[in-house]
Formats: structure tokens, sequence, C-alpha cells
């Protein structure tokens, strides 16, 4: 054995303790690197060297350089990010709603709903009162504003869906090409001799972007032996729809990239082309296939999935409808002598019970309506009132017109009816050639619901949240407001009949549905709304306070396998620097050994 | 191994977790209720919603009876003054003995004449601006004194100026809503036979007047005669309108009570319901406040527990 072997034992043990101590600095520097794992150098005897059959010590080397790390609790890690991520998104996009559903000091639709009744109320005791008419106007308005707010805001959330799910599509798409090369690079580095920092480190932010897109899909990691892992898409929890379990990488080969179209998640395969539906709804928002849940796109999508706009929908249809089938046959103060329809049936040889632009012809039914008409002192002019009939597949506007003049002329005149190539009925009084002006047109008494279908003197117009409008010359002159009926046999009105507000007051208990579904009252459609909102929103908070408490509880237990201890470390630090100096001083000893022995041979 | 991170991060939600408590409770605090919005207790929300229905309900309801009561009241008062003068017309009546000259009947036409306007008046009495005899046609007064002209008597031939008091209203009751299930009509109306009785009575005794005036005692004596049963009949009309009234009111009031009644107790039954438990909510604000305190001292003295500080 030479006399240098010393010096080369000396050697071994400065490089091993060198990069000994480069991996605890390694440590050390990422202490607060997010989901850096610390590695640990294992220091290990060098293989002995046979001399004549006897083995003599090498010194040490670097054994292995490995990452604390613990499978499962990634994998919870993994789960834990997703759920957070939904419950956060999802209250994220809840909160967003919230302001327009009120809170008890101000309950918004619920407390406007309760005004108009109220305001109703009020009217019914003064019917000739101006104060007490434009209280129901603004009322109305209130509601119209109160609806078209909520409506507003939760079409804001829904509308940029589309716009969030593919922007963080985009970047999932980018992570995934990014943890196919990092797999190619971990495969490689694991190969290769004193590459395993590299290994490391790449695991670390392989890893850390499998998190990311944990909390945008629903995930599944499968490591590979090689070092590689395959992630796949959840499978949707109900197994009779959707698909099994998908792979969005597939280790060392492949990345797939994926695509909402608006309806449906797609995944394209960049080796193939081929493009498959992960998940989609169909055109009332129902789902079709797909997952449910995690991630902040599975928040997202089964946001999209609520029916809160349905319901607010529904309530704004019923309310639009009932009002208006008692508004459109009554009459108020101000003398009306003219009337439009405010909804066209189309051509008008159209039937009006099946014009599709028409948002409550459906609702027509056979029945008849009357037209009261009165000079312009106000008594019934001869003939009065005029009852049409209307037929279900056989009345046009055209046949309605026709039917109102061949009954007026029959009487010797009072009211002219005409139907326009766009299908609008309009019904004038003819001028009162005795007393001059014009005469006055009452509707009444409408068994066929073609008025309010048709929108003739309607409070009103439009049928969803989105398109609610109070009448804009009731706005101008609210004595307009139908308050009270003609009377159905002789025509004769008095201004403070108040039939139609008794029976709107009425109305604030009964249960209707012109949409399907149940029969409820219109207060029971708002608090329905509100409160299922209120549900999901409480749902979220709950469940969101008990994925973070559990994100922190796996977050710890990952801390513990995997974090850096500063102290720990430090301590290591100690340790390799007096194993350094040993080893330093060993090179010294044997120097002056050397030193020595040079000294004899001089 | 614990490592200072993890500490660090349990502390950090127990922290959040404390603020979210200290406003949740400082909310309850200042608005005295457990719940504010629907996303706090959607069940409870739900059931104070229910509550501001009632309540809501109840106040307007509770609005029209006392709307109700105000137009009777109005409506009694009205009769019960014109029972009143028709007591003074028949008092001038009777006053009228034999021996009476023309200057007495012709001081009685003239006072006769003022109560009769004064009774139209009260038959046109109003509430709120609407007419209160007139049936539902509100914006019209009911009666008018229409002067007929200088004409001959039927009977006798006199000429005299006949003075008419016709009703202009309508034979439909108002209907008032005191609730969404419960209306009622609270009014009689100008057409009930009392009111014509009246100003036919009245019209008559005029009609004797004015044969004593005109010196036709024997004429004269036979219109006052029967114009004393009209006075009385009208006048027993008259009560027995306000009699109907009394009825009416009495209804009103009884339905003002049960709604008060319905008011105050859906009002305490939402304020229970709803209300903070202070004391409750108090105590673990200062809990919170405490444990506070504790978790930035632990952070204060893990900062400090370093080996680097050592070494």
């Amino acid at each position: 054995m030479s006399a240098f072997a010393g010096l080369h034992i000396a050697s071994s043990s400065l490089t091993t303790f060198q990069r000994a101590i480069d991996v605890t600095s390694h440590n050390i520097s990422n202490a607060n690197t997010a989901g850096y794992s610390v590695q640990t150098a294992a220091v290990a005897t060098a293989p002995a060297d046979n001399v004549y059959g006897m083995a003599f010590g090498r010194g040490v080397q670097m054994g292995s350089i490995t990452r604390a790390y613990d499978e499962n609790i990634f994998k919870g890690l993994v789960a834990s990010d997703g759920n957070v991520a939904y419950f956060t998104q999802m209250q994220n996009s809840l909160k967003s709603i919230e302001g327009s559903m009120g809170t008890l000091d101000a309950t918004a639709t619920t407390q406007a709903m309760d005004d108009f009744f109220a305001a109703w109320q009020s009217l019914s005791h003064s019917p000739a009162d101006p104060v007490a008419q434009s209280g129901v106007v603004a009322a109305a308005q209130n509601i119209q504003m109160q609806v078209s707010r909520m409506g507003q805001s939760i079409d804001n959330v829904m509308s940029s869906i589309d716009g969030q799910v593919n922007s963080m599509l985009t970047d999932v798409n980018l992570q995934l090409d990014q943890i196919v090369t990092l797999n190619q690079k971990i495969v490689s580095a694991m190969n290769t001799q004193n590459q395993q920092f590299q290994a490391n480190d790449a695991m670390d932010l392989r890893d850390n972007l499998i998190r990311k897109i944990s909390q945008v899909l629903p995930i599944t990691v499968v490591p590979a032996t090689d070092g590689s892992v395959t992630i796949n898409l959840n499978p949707p929890s109900n197994g009779s729809v959707g698909l099994a379990s998908v792979a969005l990488v597939g280790g060392t080969d492949f990345a797939k990239s994926l695509s909402w179209d608006g309806t449906q998640l797609s995944m394209t395969s960049k080796i193939t082309g081929n493009t498959q539906p992960v998940i989609g709804f169909d055109l009332t928002g129902a789902q079709t296939i797909g997952f449910t849940g995690g991630g902040k796109i599975g928040a997202l999508l089964d946001m999209k999935s609520k029916d809160y706009l349905t319901q607010l929908n529904n309530l704004v249809s019923n309310m639009v409808f009932e009002v208006n089938k008692l508004t459109a046959s009554g009459a108020g103060n101000t003398s009306i002598t003219s009337y439009a329809s405010g909804q066209l049936s189309g051509l008008n040889t159209a039937f009006v019970d099946s014009a599709v632009a028409v948002p409550f012809a459906s609702q027509i039914q056979a029945g008849t309506f009357n037209i009261h008409v009165l000079d312009s002192l106000g008594v019934p002019v001869a003939g009065s009132p005029f009852n049409i009939t209307i037929t279900p597949g056989v009345s046009t506007m055209a046949t309605i017109a026709a039917d109102i003049n061949a009954q007026a002329t029959a009487a010797g005149g009072g009211v002219t009816a005409a139907a326009s190539a766009n299908g609008q009925l309009t019904i004038n009084g003819d001028p009162d050639l005795l007393n001059g002006g014009t005469n006055r047109v009452i509707f009444g008494q409408d068994s066929s619901n073609f008025l309010a279908a048709y929108e003739m003197n309607t409070m009103f117009h439009g049928s969803v949240a989105s398109n609610l409008q109070v009448d804009s010359a009731l706005i101008n002159d609210p004595s307009r407001l139908s308050v009270g009926n003609a009377d159905p046999l002789t025509s004769a009105f008095a201004v403070g009949n108040n039939d139609i507000a008794v029976q709107m007051v009425q109305m604030k208990d009964v249960a209707n549905t012109i949409t399907g579904g149940n029969a409820l009252t219109l207060n029971a459609r708002v608090e329905g709304l509100v409160s299922s909102f209120g549900r999901d929103l409480n749902d979220a908070n709950t469940r969101l306070t008990f994925h973070k408490a559990e994100a922190t509880v796996i977050q710890a237990r990952r801390d513990e396998v995997s974090a850096v201890n500063v102290d720990d470390q430090m301590i290591k630090i100690m340790e390799f620097q007096r194993s350094y100096q040993a080893a330093a001083k060993l090179v010294s000893t044997t120097e002056k050994m050397l030193d020595s022995l040079m000294g004899l041979v001089r | 191994m614990i490592s200072s991170n993890s500490i660090f991060n349990n502390l950090t939600l127990g922290a959040q977790n404390q603020m979210t408590i200290q406003t949740q409770r400082n909310s309850e605090i200042a608005s005295g209720r457990k719940v504010g919005s629907v996303g706090e207790n959607p069940l409870d929300y739900k059931t104070s919603l229910n509550f501001r229905h009632l309540l809501k309900a109840a106040q307007d309801n509770t609005l029209a009876a006392t709307e109700a009561q105000g137009r009777i009241k109005s409506a009694t008062a009205a009769l019960t003054q014109m029972i009143t003068i028709m007591q003074r017309i028949d008092t001038i009546r009777v006053g009228l003995a034999p021996g009476a000259n023309l200057g007495d009947f012709q001081g009685a036409k003239t006072e006769v004449e003022t109560l009769r306007a004064n009774l139209v008046k009260l038959a046109n009495t109003q509430w709120r601006g609407d007419s209160v005899f007139s049936g539902t046609e509100i914006t019209k007064l009911p009666f008018t004194e229409v002067s007929a002209g200088m004409a001959a008597d039927p009977t006798t031939g006199l000429m005299r100026n006949v003075v008419n008091v016709p009703y202009a209203g309508n034979a439909i009751d108002r209907v008032l809503v005191l609730s969404s299930t419960q209306t009622m009509s609270a009014n009689v109306r100008g057409d009930a036979a009392a009111f014509a009785d009246t100003f036919a009575s009245i019209e008559q005794f005029v009609r004797g007047l004015d044969h004593f005036i005109a010196g036709d005692v024997t004429n004269g004596d036979a219109f006052m005669q029967s114009s004393a049963a009209m006075i009385a009949t009208a006048s027993d009309g008259l009560s027995s309108l306000n009699s109907n009234l009394a009825g009416k009111l009495r209804a009103a009031d009884a339905q003002l009570q049960i709604f008060q009644e319905a008011e105050n107790s859906t009002k305490s039954a939402m304020d229970n319901f709803e209300g903070a438990d202070l004391v409750s909510a108090n105590a673990a604000l200062q809990q919170s406040s405490t444990n506070l305190q504790i978790i930035y001292s632990l952070v204060g003295r893990l900062d400090k527990l370093s080996l680097i500080n050592y070494i």
C-alpha cells in the first residue's frame, strides 16, 4: 500500500463531506421554498482495496442523496388541494351573488314583493288616490329593479365561467407539458450516477405542478417505478354517466390537451389528434357526462349547473302572468281610448296561441273577453260590451280584429280594431260624435288569457328577469293603473271600483305555476330561491372550513416528513464540518509523515 | 419531525379561526341578530323571512282595519249630525203652534232650507277625498240640491219652487281589503231609503210652509201633518243606518284588535327568534381575544426559539 493512501482517503473524505455540506446548504437555502423536500446525504464507506489478499480501506464516499417523501401524504395533499380550491372557488362565486339576495336588514326581492302587495292593499282603500296609484307603480318598479339586479348578478357570475375555465385550461395545458418534460428529466437523472440532486429537485418541481393542477381539476397521481408519474382525470362519482378515469399525462410519453367550448370539456391527444368529451351539459344546463367536484374548474362547472336563474325567471314569469291577467281586465282613473298589443304574433295568419315569440302564448285557452266602450261622458255605448271569443288553433289577430269590428259595426260603431302585418293588434275608440272627444275602451272578464299573453293593458312587459319592464305609460301616468272592473253586463264603470285591487291582494296567498313544477305563492318562490342559494353558500362555507383544517393537518404531516428543520440542518452542518476538519487534519498529519519520511531520505 | 413551518402554519390557521369568530360575534353584537345573511344559516334566514311576511301582513292589515275604522267613523259622525238636524227640523215643526204668524213661517222656512243645505253637505261627507255615501262613485258628490224652478203644486196649484236632492252615486258597496282573505263593506250608501226619505220629508215640510205663507192654512196644515210622519220615518231610517254602521265599527274594532295582537305577537316572536345571545357573544369574543393573544405570544416566542440564535 502506498504512503499516499492516507492522502487519498483524506481526499475522499474531504470530497464527500464537502458534498454533504452542499446538500445541507441546499436544504437550508430552500427551507422556505414551497414544495421543497428535505434531502439527506447518506455517507457510505468506500469499497476496500484488496492487496495481496488483505483488505485496505479506501475512505468514504457519498452513498445516496435521498428526498424525504411520503407518497400517501402527497396523494392526500393532491386531494386536499382539490377540495380546498373547489370550495374556495364555489364560495367566491356564490359570494359574488350574495349581495343581490339581500340581508335581514334589507331583504331585497322578498321585501319588494311584500311592498308590492301592501301597495295594492293601500290602493284598494283609495282607488282614486294618486298617491296610492303611484305607490303601486313604484313598488312594481322596485320589484323590477331588484329582480333585474339579482338576475344581472347571477348572469355576471355564470357568463364569466367560460372565460375563467379557458384561462385555467391554458395554464393546465402548459403544466401538463412541463410535467412530461420533468418526467423525462427525472427518469434520465435517476439512471445517471451523481445526478440524484437533479432528480430530487425535478421531482419537487413536478409535485408543485401536480398540486397546481389539482387545484384546478380533480386528478389522481399514479407513480411509476422509473420515477415518472401518470396523471388521471378522476372519473365521475356517478358510474352511470361519463367516462372512466382518463390519463392526462402518460409518464414520459404524452400529455393531452384540454379545451372548453362552453358546453363541453374535451381532451385531445397530441399524438393521434383524437378528441374525446370529458364533461358536458345539455341545453338546459344539466350535466350529461363527466366528473363531479374537485378543483376550481369542478366548482365553476358545478356552479354553471346551478338553477338560480331558472328559479328567478320562474318567479318572474309567474308573477308577470298572474299580475297581468288581473290588470289586463280592468281600468283606472285615466280614460284610455287606444291600445296596442305589446307582443306581436308574427304573421297575422298565425294562431295567437302558438306564436313562438310570445312567451305566454301557450297559456291562451278557449274563452272570451269583453270590450267595454264608453262615450266621452263615461256612458256605455249601444251594444257594449262586445264579447270576443278566442279559440286556440283558430283565432288569429286578423280574426280577432274582424270579430271586434263586426260586433261594433252591428251596434252602430264605437270601437275599431286592426291587425298589422307583423301581428300587432290595435283597438281604438271611435270619435264620440255626440259629445265630442273619443270613446273610452275598457277590457274585462278575460277568461282566455289573451290580453295578458299579448300585453294589452298590462302592468308588466317581458317574461324573465333580464327583460322585465313596468309599462312606461303606467310610469308616466299611474292613474292608468287598473284598479276596478267594468260591469260585465252594463259596462258601467266607477272609479271607486276596486275589484282588481282586491283580487291582487288575495293573489298574494294563492299558489300557482305556469312554468311547471309545484304550484307556489310568489313569496314562496322568492324564499325558495334565496334559501336554496343560502344552503349552497352555507355548505361551501362549512366545507371550506373543514377542508382547510384538513389541509392544514395533511400539510403538517407533510412538513413532518419533508420540510426542512433548520435546527436539524445546522446540527448536520456541524457534524459534516467536523468530519471535514478531521479529514483536513488527516491531510496535514499525512503531509507531516511524508515530510518526516523525506527528511530521513535527506 | 416537527418543523417550525408546521408550527407556524397551525398558529396561522388558529389565528384565522379566531378572527372569523371575532367577525361573526362582532356582527351579532352590532346587529343584535344571530343571523344577518342567508349564507350564515339558511334555515334560520328563511324562518326570519317568514316572520317578516307575517309581520308585514299584520302591519298592513292593521292599517286596513284602521282605515275601515276611520271611514266608518266619518260616516257615523255625518249620520249622527244628520239625525240631530232632523230632530231640530221636527222641533221647528212642533214649535209652529196654532197662532204662528207669517213671520214665524217665513223664519221657519229660512231655517229649514239652511238645515237642508247642511244635510246635503253631511250626505256628501268625504274620507280622504272619497265620498263616503256614493258607493263606488267615490269621486262624485252623491247629493246636490236641484231647484226645479217655479211650478204649480200638483195638488193645490200653488206656484212654488220645488227643490230635489237626487242621488248621483251608484248601488255598489265599497269593499275594503282587511287581509288577503278578508274583505268588508265599510260604509252605507246614499241610495238607502233613509236619505231619500230625509230630503223628501224636508221638501214636504217646506211645501206646508209655502202654503201657510201663501195663506192656505188648510193645505198647509195637511202638508205639515204629513211631513211630521215623514220626518219621523226618515229619522228612524237614519238611526237604523247609524246602528248598521255601529255594528260595522264594532267589527272593525275587533279586527283591528286582532291584527294589532297578531302584529305584536309576531314582532315579539321574531325578536325572540332572531335576537342574538349577547352574553354568549360577548363571552365568545373575550375567549377569542385571549386565544389570539396566546397565539401572537407563541409566534413571538417561536421566532426567538432558533438554534441560529445560539451559534
